[in-house]
């Protein structure tokens, strides 16, 4: 079972905030879900399966194949200086 | 002009060739239908404006008698997850809502390189995750064959646009089960190919080892003359597969096949419990049909796929609050310009104002499988199962060419019936997952329609990279059923 703890620290990690108003129906939703996923405990996965990792896709080599413009890149941004996104300070003086 | 009201890709393309029609006179009915029925929703953005520059000069070029491609000046929808050059691309989101694209999705420039004119961009649910269509930030599409009803999701604006006669056919995206579903609850084809078949360049990522992209339409020639067109290598994305595009079409049209070719494989395991009556009794009529047309009939077990719902909501999730964490209100999205304490304030701020509930949550579960301590226990362990589940295919396709099953446990439902029970809408999928976790060819066929005239589709999965055989079973099963859209 998650606890009302366990969500917000998860909401943390994934920057996200939940309305106090929906907290409890999304514990209820979110811990139905992960006892219906612990279904996976029963798999017996054969002994073959034990050195499985998650695959590794192959990348292509780093060169440019379409170039966009740094003006049309930015376009979509709210900030931007001197065709930078700009951010807020995020470091102390 | 004087036609039948439900028109395939083919026969558009025969009256073009004819001059029974012009591109410009088919756009104007599309378009017609289109400014009539705006409250199904099926459509995020339309493009008029352009689609009738393209459909004038695909006019002339008819005119003059020029031999075209068989998509020159066809209309077709696409999803708004596929980017198109200066135009809004929303997936659906609030995130997304004033996003405009800086280039071209690999898919959309495939199909107007051939001549298709884009109609606009589909409705569905946000970053395609939901089987409703309902998760919209623009709000829900609706079912064309009964208005109270969802038309499946998250590809539901397409499905919608071409059962409503809102567009011939439209591209998609399936991640577990996000074109055959809609296909399946508005009685139309919806085809997804072999993971790695159609490039996801610019298309938004949601679970990336899981997406793949594909037709919906109105006849199983039509979906191999889409899958044609926008299958083949990419060099822009890592998974796509060296391979030529499909050359399906031309295949089907040799006509030199039969029902006695081939053996269709029914995991009977899978359809015990937890299927509608009417899908159940229409399926197994559906079985003897098949039986007495000439196809051999035979059992095949996935022991595994009991599994699929469960490793799909921890590997897609994974992968979304992976993807999803680029949403950050700083490059592009949404962007409060509120005062907060710190650029993490920030993103949380735009983070929560941007994204739905249900994304929310999937994130969340993606976070939480993903974290420190659990990553064993879910995520590696989803992975060996889901091996398991690739497994059994295996074995399965040494006996069988297909396997057939219903698309969907049930029929299409009311709006706001699953709205506060997320897991019984994951559950749902429980038949289409499973050929994401393998990466297989998958379709989805009308056959039937219920007692309250609700259409009910066929599922037929084939073995990897066997789209052509999947799509010539497929047509022989559309001749035998003769489904026709009754609205």
């Amino acid at each position: 079972m998650i606890d009302k703890k366990e969500v917000i620290k998860i909401s943390k990690l994934s920057r996200l905030s939940i309305e106090d108003k929906k907290v409890d129906s999304f514990i209820k939703n979110f811990s139905e879900i992960i006892q219906y996923i612990n279904l996976l405990e029963e798999a017996n996965v054969p002994k073959r399966n034990d050195n499985l990792k998650v695959e590794d896709y192959s990348v292509r080599d780093d060169s440019v194949i379409e170039k966009l413009e740094v003006e049309d890149v930015v376009k979509n941004s709210a900030k931007v200086e001197n065709n930078f996104f700009a951010v807020k300070k995020v470091i102390d003086e | 002009m004087n036609k039948k009201e439900f028109l395939t890709i083919e026969e558009i393309a025969e009256g073009f060739r004819s001059q029974d029609f012009t591109p410009s006179s088919i756009l104007d009915y599309f378009f017609n239908n289109i400014n009539q029925n705006r409250k199904i929703n099926a459509y995020i953005s339309t493009y008029e404006d352009d689609a009738i520059l393209m459909a004038e000069k695909f006019d002339k070029l008819f005119k003059e008698g020029n031999e075209l491609d068989i998509l020159s000046g066809i209309p077709i929808s696409l999803k708004d997850i596929f980017l198109v050059k200066d135009k809004l691309c929303t997936c659906g989101s609030k995130m997304l809502s004033n996003y405009i694209s800086n280039y071209d999705s690999t898919v959309k420039k495939k199909l107007t390189e051939k001549g298709a004119i884009i109609l606009g961009k589909t409705n569905m649910d946000e970053f395609a995750m939901g089987s409703s269509t309902e998760t919209s930030f623009f709000g829900p599409t609706l079912n064309p064959w009964d208005l109270d009803r969802v038309p499946g999701g998250s590809s539901g604006g397409s499905a919608a646009s071409v059962a409503g006669k809102l567009a011939p056919a439209s591209i998609g995206t399936d991640t577990g089960g996000s074109i055959r579903q809609p296909a399946s609850f508005c009685g139309v084809v919806g085809l997804k190919p072999t993971y790695g078949r159609v490039s996801r360049y610019g298309m938004i990522a949601f679970a990336s080892s899981l997406d793949q992209a594909g037709p919906l339409t109105l006849s199983v020639n039509d979906s191999a003359i889409l899958l044609d067109a926008v299958s083949g290598f990419d060099e822009r994305d890592t998974t796509s597969l060296k391979l030529p595009p499909t050359n399906c079409y031309e295949s089907l049209k040799k006509n030199d096949f039969s029902p006695n070719d081939y053996v269709i494989g029914i995991p009977y395991n899978l359809l015990e419990e937890g299927l509608d009556p009417e899908v159940k009794n229409n399926f197994n009529i559906l079985v003897e049909k098949l039986k007495s047309s000439g196809f051999r009939i035979e059992e095949v077990s996935l022991p595994n796929s009991k599994y699929a719902v469960a490793i799909y909501y921890i590997i897609a999730p994974s992968e979304a609050s992976s993807n999803l964490s680029r949403y950050d209100g700083i490059r592009y999205g949404l962007s409060n310009d509120s005062d907060v304490d710190s650029l993490d304030d920030f993103y949380v701020m735009n983070r929560s104002e941007g994204f739905g509930e249900e994304v929310k949550r999937r994130i969340m579960l993606g976070t939480y499988a993903l974290s420190s301590g659990y990553y064993d226990a879910y995520y590696l362990k989803a992975v060996k199962v889901k091996k398991m589940i690739e497994d059994d295919f295996g074995k399965a396709f040494e006996k069988v060419d297909c396997i057939l099953s219903p698309t969907s446990p049930e029929l299409p439902f009311k709006l706001g019936e699953k709205k506060d029970n997320p897991l019984s809408m994951y559950l749902s999928d429980i038949l289409t997952i499973p050929a994401n976790l393998a990466q297989l060819p998958s379709i989805s066929i009308p056959f039937n329609v219920s007692s309250s005239n609700l259409p009910i589709g066929a599922q037929l999965t084939g073995d990897k990279l066997c789209e052509e055989s999947l799509l010539k079973i497929s047509s022989l099963i559309e001749k035998e059923v003769d489904f026709k859209i009754t609205i």
